[in-house]
């Protein structure tokens, strides 16, 4: 298997890259839009949180495949042609973005409402209050469901090996094809991403401790 | 000279249909000190929040610190009114009964944090004043303390410096003891004292009778909604405040 392993690297090594560009790349763009579409839920005005609603209900209550294929396959249709590694991107953030935006929110959620009216009560503005009163405290209480979303965005990108994105996924297979020896292909992926999950979970952890500390 | 700081007429207020406040009108002048006592639920803490709006009142007018506002019944609040509004929470400062301290921030940014963000004051002179608040209150030595590592009272103490940091007009003060276990509830209640003997203007909801007899100018007995007493704490206090005062005192 290493000796499997030491040819494949050279083809590895770039999958990995591109898994993880695509893993992290969707997971800040989609953290970022997962924000906007939290507080837009959680508005006073009724327009802002429908667009919301119907946003997390459609990325969320569809499959990832089907939007990548929708976004690859499907768009050109209408003349919006993009190369694969966009279009899995796209795809990736949208619907990381749906369920962010609900890990946000249940955040925002929880942070007592007394700080809210603390921070109102001194003549704070809204977006201040947000910003330095109630986004540090939210952000830790999302920590978790917020680490968990990025694991498992990190394997989703596996989707992407569908359209010929050439992650560690579409990696495997081609050697598998070339060499038949699948299982020790497929294992070998299925032990780096565990490595690669297994190092966001200490990060994680390190994160929640320190956030954590003061509280206590 | 007396000048008024809150002058409010006729603020109704309903939860649903269940009427909170009915027609109530309150005066405060600088430098008094306000106790406003009565059973639970009498709407005495709604009307503290209908003050600084964190409670929207039904309709009335209100104004506080020279800033007015004429709330209408069913008709939503301007920009200028909520202009009004902002400005109006800058020169009032809110005591809660749950302290409602920042905890992710130490007692001394707790303390900076409105001079900081709203004031714009720049940082080491907001660092010199939070410092010389928090000794005042007598916690100079907790300013590095994060909230999960105070008291009860000093939390409460903390949130009165940090309503002192913004140089408040007027300060309400929500039941600030009522959290509080009976030997906790002296060291707040010395700094209340403290500010009410420097002249602070302060509208008082709370349970202690006593610091209502020593330190109040004047007492609001609050019932059902509405004010049905208003005098001088020695007059309030008196054998002929009438016979409902009466009946309120002889329970505690």
């Amino acid at each position: 298997m290493l000796e499997l392993f030491l040819r494949s690297w050279p083809l590895l090594k770039t999958a990995i890259l591109v898994t993880l560009g695509l893993g992290l790349g969707a997971f800040i763009l989609g953290s970022t839009l997962g924000m906007c579409v939290a507080l837009l839920r959680n508005s006073n005005l009724r327009l802002p949180r429908s667009i919301a609603f119907m946003y997390v209900s459609i990325f969320r209550g569809t499959p990832l495949l089907v939007q990548i294929l929708l976004i690859y396959f499907g768009l050109p249709h209408y003349g919006i042609t993009m190369s694969p590694i966009p279009s899995a991107l796209l795809a990736l953030t949208l619907f990381s973005a749906a369920y962010l935006s609900e890990n946000f929110r249940s955040g925002i959620n929880a942070v007592d409402p007394g700080q809210w009216e603390a921070s109102l009560a001194m003549g704070m503005g809204y977006w201040t209050c947000l910003r330095r009163i109630i986004l540090p405290q939210a952000v830790r209480i999302a920590l978790p469901p917020v680490g968990s979303r990025l694991i498992a965005l990190i394997k989703d990108t596996s989707l992407a090996s569908t359209i010929t994105v050439v992650e560690m996924t579409r990696v495997a297979e081609q050697v598998g094809a070339a060499t038949f020896r699948y299982m020790e292909m497929f294992l070998m992926i299925g032990l780096i991403y565990w490595l690669i999950n297994q190092v966001l979970t200490l990060v994680q952890t390190y994160l929640e401790g320190r956030m954590t500390r003061r509280y206590r | 000279m007396s000048q008024t700081k809150i002058q409010v007429t006729a603020v109704t207020k309903a939860f649903g249909s269940n009427p909170v406040l009915k027609n109530v009108d309150l005066t405060v002048q600088a430098g008094e000190v306000v106790v406003i006592l009565g059973p639970s639920g009498s709407g005495k803490t709604t009307l503290l929040r209908s003050l600084n709006f964190l409670e929207q009142p039904d309709s009335g007018t209100l104004e506080i610190c020279g800033h007015r506002i004429d709330v209408l019944a069913g008709k939503s609040m301007s920009r200028a009114d909520r202009n009004q509004i902002t400005e109006l929470r800058q020169k009032t400062a809110m005591v809660f009964q749950s302290f409602n301290l920042f905890p992710h921030l130490t007692a001394l940014q707790n303390v900076i944090e409105g001079l900081i963000s709203v004031k714009k004051t720049p940082k080491p002179e907001a660092v010199k004043k939070g410092m010389a608040l928090l000794e005042q209150v007598g916690l100079g030595d907790k300013a590095d303390s994060y909230p999960s590592r105070l008291s009860g009272g000093q939390k409460q103490r903390v949130a009165i410096a940090r309503g002192l940091s913004m140089d408040p007009e007027v300060i309400f003060f929500d039941e600030p003891t009522s959290a509080l276990d009976p030997e906790l509830r002296d060291e707040v209640l010395i700094v209340m004292r403290n500010l009410a003997d420097a002249g602070m203007t302060m509208l008082v909801v709370t349970h202690e009778l006593r610091f209502a007899q020593e330190a109040a100018d004047r007492v609001i007995f609050m019932e059902g909604g509405a004010v049905i007493k208003d005098a001088s704490t020695q007059d309030f206090f008196g054998a002929e405040s009438g016979e409902r005062i009466q009946q309120f005192l002889r329970r505690y």
